[in-house]
């Protein structure tokens, strides 16, 4: 009876081994087989962590391929954060190792103490973060010594960074633009390119209109990390892509002769005790073939570093950072008076033998203004001598034509020469796939019923207004006599896959103004460094050899000392260059930018004053 | 009967050959486990000096084990109070139950206190048939005494298999149902109080996590997660032989000792777990068939204690990598490194051949 109830048991006890095992191979198909892939994937997250590796933003580069903005690898520190909060402890230990790296850096303990405060922990990926000791350059042989000697260095990783740097300093910076962490507005617009929270992207000029050509694209490292978080070993590197390089037309050499003459200028100005208010100026440079940018400047200048690491309040923002050379709009003064002269001999007002007697009186129609005495003008010594009355009766005239027979004439004119409108830059920018800041259209004479206005305009006062590229793509177009070729920066944008894409040659527009009136104004224009309003500057120049045709511009604005210009294109007879710079309130045209452009034909032209040094 | 002492029978050569197999198995995986060969050797030692002692339980009538019986239990007493003694105990994970002896590493009493129980506990029952149910309280002294000393150590999950052994043991002894259920529902009823006030705290905070793991995932969650993440990434054929990365790079703690099989499951996936657990099924069966076949209560009462030993163990470990068991140092039989048990699961296989040696022939019945 008992023996036969425990073979029973037996048998219950096999039926619940059977059982307990049929629990255990559920339990294993629901973690292996249900849920398998979703412990698979958590199993290789908490062992592979992707250490992003920064590649370097293009270059841009000038016209000869002189680089203008880079990428330098640089080398810095990275900590882990453990180690890194271990060597903020006050510890002895912590002393040992802040001691060693100052004296292989040949820094003072304090320095690097100050560097490991001043550490920038990385976003942490999969509880794996670094402290990047950003501020500590590390020379390439301390590299090797930290690298080769790791016991001493213990925690401590080499990482290269990549650092944004323009090598020429402040030269041609705000058309170069800058580049600063991405903001969240941005990174929110961006974010579907893969853009990170800790990005650097272009905010100005070149650098923000390519900022999709210059950009490099990440590379990564995969590691293995065990329990403690430690490299066991690395697993892939996938290289970093390099960004796009972009050509500009910009000719570095001349683009710093410009730079420097306005500079030296304006110092110059400041030292006269009457013109210590001149602050700044601009300048461009044209190639009359080709319409493309030589050199834009804007001074005074800051150099893109600075910008791209200042963390500073606005108030003591590094600079100014707009393009006044393609951005700003002045008054332009006389160098607007061929404008109002071609208008009025296209559109009938006068014709070339039109002349005027210059009393020197005041005119009672303008308030009493009042200009030099001229004596006789006719037209091309009105260009000449810049003489404002003459310009006041061919406005007069013209605005009587314009009342009497409906039509505009300065504003048709003027669009027609390429006013109130962008130059082009900006157009072509686009075209080679920027994304261009916006150009100024400056504003061109409009018709008006108040007769004092329109005076106003005819000699560049007033409502008009133009960008100091309008100016020089205008001499251009008259150097050219009357073929309008838009402006261009960029000759080449080189794409990270190896494509590039060329400028388009230069499209010409034939101005519906004759030829002919072009040659008088051209005449007119020669005569200014001669015997004109420039020929003081000019003196020692050899005009003989390269005839200079320009005009000088004084735009008066109220309250402050006249803003000066010079527009200009040489060699006369077969122009390459043209110029135009304006002093911010540097005075006379003829006393502070006609000195600028003369510097600039003087490098362009390669002359040496060996014995005779007037530029002056 | 003299005449056939060595005679081989299938269940033997099946039961001997899955065994040696799975301790052959363990020894891979120890190896891929650790990644040097120290402990790997060590487990191979420990496999010869096992046989050895399993050749010799073989051979001796496991009858006459009866005679030794008291030296054997007061023995194992001895072995769990020396052990106790603070310059003789070496404490591991909190538990002080290991007595160092020399290069073979550490000698772990509690082990052999198993079989020591199992085969004196046997002969407690032998006639338990006979006169029903005085055995019971008498027998929960016998294995209430060890216990304490276990718990003592403490090593709770060992006291679990001297509960589970005397409850199989009880159970095929014939002992009346009524007595058992009693048991059971004295033993669930008491879990509330033991848990409050019988545990340690770091006893408790394992049953805590055994509840929920993401509770303190980092620290005491830690290992029930890793275990879990283990097994599972193991998918259904595993990242291969040495292919662990669990285990290698330090996430899946005690992965050559307790957590062996979570090792084997992420390495071999479902298919190479579900395998060992096959073998596995195969020994406790054919054990249960050792403990029917056996020609006396008193053999068969120790083949079923041996088998409860064994299952005990399994059904507690894989459990605990599993996530169905709270996480107790119990080793997975023949697998886990460790010398005390390979040896204990060895001369436990002894005495089921030994029962089964002497079994009674179809022929006689």
């Amino acid at each position: 009876m008992n023996q036969e109830r425990s073979s029973r048991r037996l048998v219950f006890l096999a039926i619940a081994v059977v059982l307990v095992l049929c629990i255990l191979t559920a339990r294993l198909w629901q973690l292996q087989v249900l849920k398998g892939e979703q412990y698979y994937r958590a199993s290789e997250d908490q062992r592979l962590v992707r250490i992003p590796i920064s590649g370097a933003r293009g270059d841009i580069l000038d016209r000869n391929g002189i680089p203008l903005a880079t990428t330098r690898l640089v080398f810095t520190v990275s900590l882990l954060r453990e180690t890194h909060e271990e060597l903020l402890e006050p510890t002895e230990e912590s002393a040992v190792l802040i001691g060693r790296l100052a004296s292989l850096l040949g820094k003072s303990d304090e320095e690097i103490r100050r560097a490991v405060e001043a550490g920038q922990p990385s976003p942490e990926i999969a509880g794996y973060q670094l402290v990047e000791l950003s501020s500590l350059e590390i020379p390439p042989e301390a590299v090797s010594q930290i690298v080769e000697n790791r016991e001493d260095y213990p925690g401590f990783i080499i990482t290269r960074k990549p650092v944004r740097c323009y090598p020429n300093g402040d030269a041609a910076s705000q058309i170069l633009g800058y580049v600063r962490r991405i903001s969240s507005e941005e990174l929110s617009r961006l974010s579907e390119y893969g853009y990170l929270p800790s990005d650097l992207v272009g905010k100005l000029g070149i650098e923000k209109a390519f900022e999709r050509v210059l950009r490099d694209v990440d590379g990564g490292q995969l590691i293995e990390v065990d329990r403690r978080r430690t490299l066991v070993q690395t697993l892939a590197t996938e290289p970093p892509t390099r960004g796009g390089d972009v050509v500009l037309t910009i000719d570095l050499p001349l683009q710093i002769a410009l730079e420097r003459a306005i500079d030296e200028q304006i110092a110059w100005l400041r030292s006269q005790p009457d013109l210590a208010s001149a602050t700044g100026g601009a300048g461009v440079v044209i190639d009359v073939k080709t319409g493309q940018i030589l050199a834009a400047a804007t001074r005074p200048g800051a150099s893109p570093e600075l910008y791209s690491t200042f963390s500073g309040p606005m108030s003591e923002w590094p600079g100014n950072e707009m393009d006044k050379a393609v951005k700003a709009s002045y008054p332009p003064g006389s160098v607007w008076k061929p404008v109002t002269l071609l208008a009025a001999l296209a559109g009938g007002v006068i014709d070339a033998s039109f002349v005027h007697v210059c009393d020197g009186r005041p005119d009672p129609e303008l308030a009493g203004k009042s200009c030099h005495y001229h004596g006789q003008v006719d037209l091309m010594r009105s260009i000449e001598v810049s003489c404002n009355a003459y310009l006041w009766m061919v406005g007069k005239q013209m605005w009587r034509v314009e009342r009497t027979e409906h039509i505009e004439i300065a504003q048709r004119y003027a669009v027609e020469l390429g006013f109130g409108m962008p130059t082009g830059v900006q157009q072509q920018i686009a075209s080679m796939g920027g994304t261009p800041d916006v150009e100024t259209s400056g504003n061109v004479p409009a018709s008006t019923p108040r007769y004092g206005d329109s005076l106003n305009s005819s000699i560049g006062q007033g409502a008009v207004t133009a960008s100091p590229l309008q100016i020089a793509q205008f001499y251009a177009t008259v150097a050219r006599s009357g073929v309008r070729i838009p402006t261009s920066l960029v000759l080449e944008v080189r794409h990270p896959d190896g494509s590039v894409i060329h400028a388009d040659p230069p499209q010409e527009i034939s101005v519906h103004i004759d030829k002919h009136y072009f040659d008088i104004v051209k005449e007119g224009l020669e005569r200014v460094p001669v015997s004109g309003t420039a020929a003081a500057v000019f003196s020692g120049f050899p005009l003989d050899d390269i005839p200079v045709a320009g005009k000088t511009g004084t735009a008066e604005i109220t309250g402050r000392e006249s803003h000066g210009w010079f527009a200009a294109y040489a060699p006369a007879d077969d122009p390459q260059i043209a110029v135009a710079v304006v002093i911010e309130n540097g005075g006379y045209g003829s006393r502070s930018a006609a000195p600028v452009v003369r510097k600039v034909f003087d490098y362009y032209f390669g002359i040496n004053y060996e014995t005779d040094d007037t530029a002056e | 009967m003299r005449g056939r002492e060595w005679n081989i029978d299938w269940l033997s050569v099946a039961l001997c050959g899955l065994t040696l197999a799975l301790t052959a198995f363990g020894i891979v995986m120890i190896y891929s486990a650790t990644r040097s060969t120290n402990l790997a050797i060590r487990q191979a030692v420990w496999l010869c000096i096992s046989l050895v002692a399993f050749a010799i339980t073989v051979r001796i009538n496991y009858v006459e084990f009866m005679r030794i019986n008291r030296y054997v239990y007061f023995g194992v007493i001895a072995l769990l109070v020396l052990v106790l003694v603070p310059f003789i105990g070496k404490v591991v994970n909190g538990a002080r139950s290991w007595i160092p002896v020399g290069p073979l590493g550490s000698f772990q009493p509690s082990e052999f206190a198993k079989v020591g129980i199992v085969v004196t506990l046997g002969t407690l029952l032998r006639n338990s048939h006979l006169y029903k149910r005085h055995e019971v309280l008498p027998a929960i002294v016998h294995v209430g005494i060890p216990v304490l000393l276990i718990l003592l150590q403490p090593d709770f999950g060992t006291a679990m298999v001297f509960i589970v052994v005397l409850f199989v043991m009880l159970f095929v002894g014939g002992t009346d149902i009524r007595w058992l259920l009693g048991m059971l529902i004295t033993g669930v009823g008491a879990t509330p109080v033991l848990i409050k006030y019988g545990l340690r705290d770091y006893q408790r905070q394992r049953l805590l996590v055994f509840l929920d793991p993401y509770s303190d995932p980092l620290r005491s969650g830690w290992n029930v997660i890793q275990s879990l993440v283990s097994v599972g990434s193991g998918r259904l054929f595993g990242k291969g032989l040495f292919g662990s990365t669990q285990g290698r790079l330090g996430f899946l703690p005690e992965h050559h000792n307790d957590f062996i099989f979570a090792l084997v499951a992420e390495e071999f996936g479902f298919v190479g777990s579900f395998l060992v657990l096959l073998v596995y099924a195969a020994i406790l069966l054919l054990g249960i068939k050792v403990a029917f076949d056996a020609k006396d209560y008193y053999g068969r009462c120790i083949a079923a204690g041996v088998v409860s030993m064994y299952m005990a163990h399994v059904m507690i470990n894989v459990g605990m990598v599993v996530g169905l068991m709270p996480v107790t140092g119990i080793p997975l039989p023949f697998v886990s490194s460790g010398g005390s048990s390979l040896l204990t699961n060895w001369i436990g296989l002894g005495l089921l051949i030994n029962v089964y040696k002497h079994r009674v022939r179809l022929t006689f019945r």
